[in-house]
């Protein structure tokens, strides 16, 4: 019989003695976990808000835009705030989801940045996700604003359609008509509410005396003026109205000629006759020196220079048709 | 009214379909997805809706690994997971009448003994005579031996 080679029975009895130790080992029978979490990562990519905001530049150049979203609940912590300069397009961008989709729950501001030009908030619905274009928001200089009522002294009655002239030193115009509840407005450029050479008119082109009153704005941009037309009750009831006729009408001391004029009657002013004597009406004329504030001096008029108004500064009804002459 | 309300509602739920995309590492993994399987990883495109969604894996060889997602209303959400291996470990104790427990609830008293350890940190607590005798963390990070020796502090320092 061959004996082994004495290296070989080494090797065999290490071999027993290690890795084939565990042959005959039992196995625990469950897995054992550590019950720690797998190793995670999540991304997201979110969809984007793209919202556009076309402006319609009239007449100035703002040196930027100031632009801010505000979630309508809070008008503090704005969304969104950014500054554009007048070159660039408004174009603000949001992640998905960002913005309110209650009807109009989110508040586009646009803030120029210049003297007098006013800030624009748009309201809108929000979107999860996609494009929104606004409306053009027009970017225009604070306007100087006159605004008041035009009405009939005499009872106070609204007077609609009746015309107003706004001027200024240069001859420059604006017009604008009362409406039918008497109200008139002008809107007339920034730069005049650094000035104080406007001058309102009212009842151009009417029956009614022109009442011209100053527009001084003083660095304000918005006057209330009101216009009180034609003669007070008073005046109504010391005879039978005529108008004035003919400009440069002399308004005498006595009814014969050559006697004294101590002023001269224009177009449309008004005489309350009292007395006829041939030709020449004997009455009074209603001077303002304010709104409330008149006189009435007497003196004669011709007859010719006149014409009888029967009831119109009186009527129950506005007699446009007799206001236009 | 009735429809318009039911088109609404359809039209809400399409809108908010989020796509999911799942890769776990190993490749291969299967996915379930709220009890419910949805292939092998990876998954590309499935689509869910916004809000809480569990996630199991499993994978031969590999701890299986529950996983709650709040998934947000976004265009696209991409999970990746790392699985936890488990390793073999062959456990052998150098003393005899020794009570082996590890991670307080696997107990044995073998002197060897085959273990099917998920990678990572374990508590062994050894008893000799029902009386902690040792108390030390071991890890396990590859398929190995592992043998017992009672853990003693480094004496000397500062």
């Amino acid at each position: 019989m061959r004996i082994p080679h004495t290296s070989f029975l080494v090797f065999s009895a290490m071999f027993v003695l290690s890795g084939c130790g565990y042959m005959f080992a039992p196995k625990y029978s469950d897995p054992i976990y550590t019950q720690r979490p797998p190793l995670i990562s999540l991304r997201y990519e979110y969809r984007d808000i793209h919202i556009y905001a076309p402006l319609q530049v009239v007449n100035t150049l703002p040196e930027a835009y100031q632009v801010y979203i505000y979630d309508k609940d809070n008008e503090v912590d704005a969304l969104f705030a950014a500054t554009y300069m007048p070159e660039e397009k408004i174009e603000v961008y949001l992640p998905q989801n960002t913005l309110s989709t209650d009807k109009n729950g989110t508040i586009f501001v646009i803030s120029p940045q210049g003297r007098d030009m006013p800030e624009i908030k748009i309201k809108f619905t929000g979107v999860r996700y996609g494009d929104i274009t606004l409306p053009v928001s027009k970017i225009i200089k604070t306007p100087a604003i006159v605004e008041g009522l035009v009405f009939r002294r005499y009872d106070d009655r609204m007077l609609g359609g009746i015309q107003l002239v706004a001027a200024d030193s240069t001859g420059r115009t604006f017009y604008t008509k009362s409406r039918l509840d008497g109200d008139y407005r002008f809107e007339l450029p920034n730069e005049y509410g650094y000035r104080n050479d406007i001058v309102v008119s009212a009842g151009v082109g009417s029956l009614f005396p022109v009442v011209k009153k100053d527009a001084q704005f003083n660095g304000k941009f918005n006057l209330e003026m009101d216009f009180p037309l034609g003669p007070s009750k008073e005046f109504v009831e010391q005879g039978n109205l005529y108008i004035v006729i003919n400009n440069l009408t002399h308004f005498r001391i006595a009814s014969s000629n050559g006697s004294f004029t101590p002023f001269l009657l224009a177009k449309n002013d008004i005489v309350a006759v009292t007395q006829v004597a041939g030709n020449r009406l004997y009455g009074l004329v209603e001077i303002f020196w304010s709104d409330e504030n008149a006189e009435m001096i007497s003196g004669w008029v011709r007859e010719q220079d006149v014409i009888y108004a029967g009831n119109y500064f009186m009527s129950p009804q506005d007699d446009l048709e007799l206001a236009k002459q | 009214m009735k429809q318009f309300l039911i088109l609404q509602v359809f039209v809400v739920s399409v809108m908010a379909q989020v796509t999911l995309d799942v890769k776990v590492l190993p490749k291969g993994a299967t996915i379930i997805l709220d009890g419910k399987e949805i292939g092998s990883a990876p998954v590309k495109g499935y689509s869910v809706k916004p809000g809480v969604h569990e996630i199991r894996l499993e994978a031969k060889g590999y701890a299986p690994a529950i996983h709650e997602i709040a998934v947000q209303d976004a265009k696209r959400l991409i999970a990746d997971f790392i699985m936890n291996p488990m390793y073999k470990i062959k456990f052998r104790a150098k003393e005899k009448g020794l009570t082996f427990e590890l991670n307080g609830e696997h107990t044995w008293r073998d002197e060897k003994i085959k273990l099917n350890l998920e990678a990572g940190a374990h508590r062994l607590r050894v008893y000799y005579l029902d009386e902690l005798f040792d108390d030390q963390i071991i890890v396990a990070d590859r398929n190995a031996e592992f043998i017992y020796t009672r853990y003693q502090p480094e004496l000397g320092g500062n």
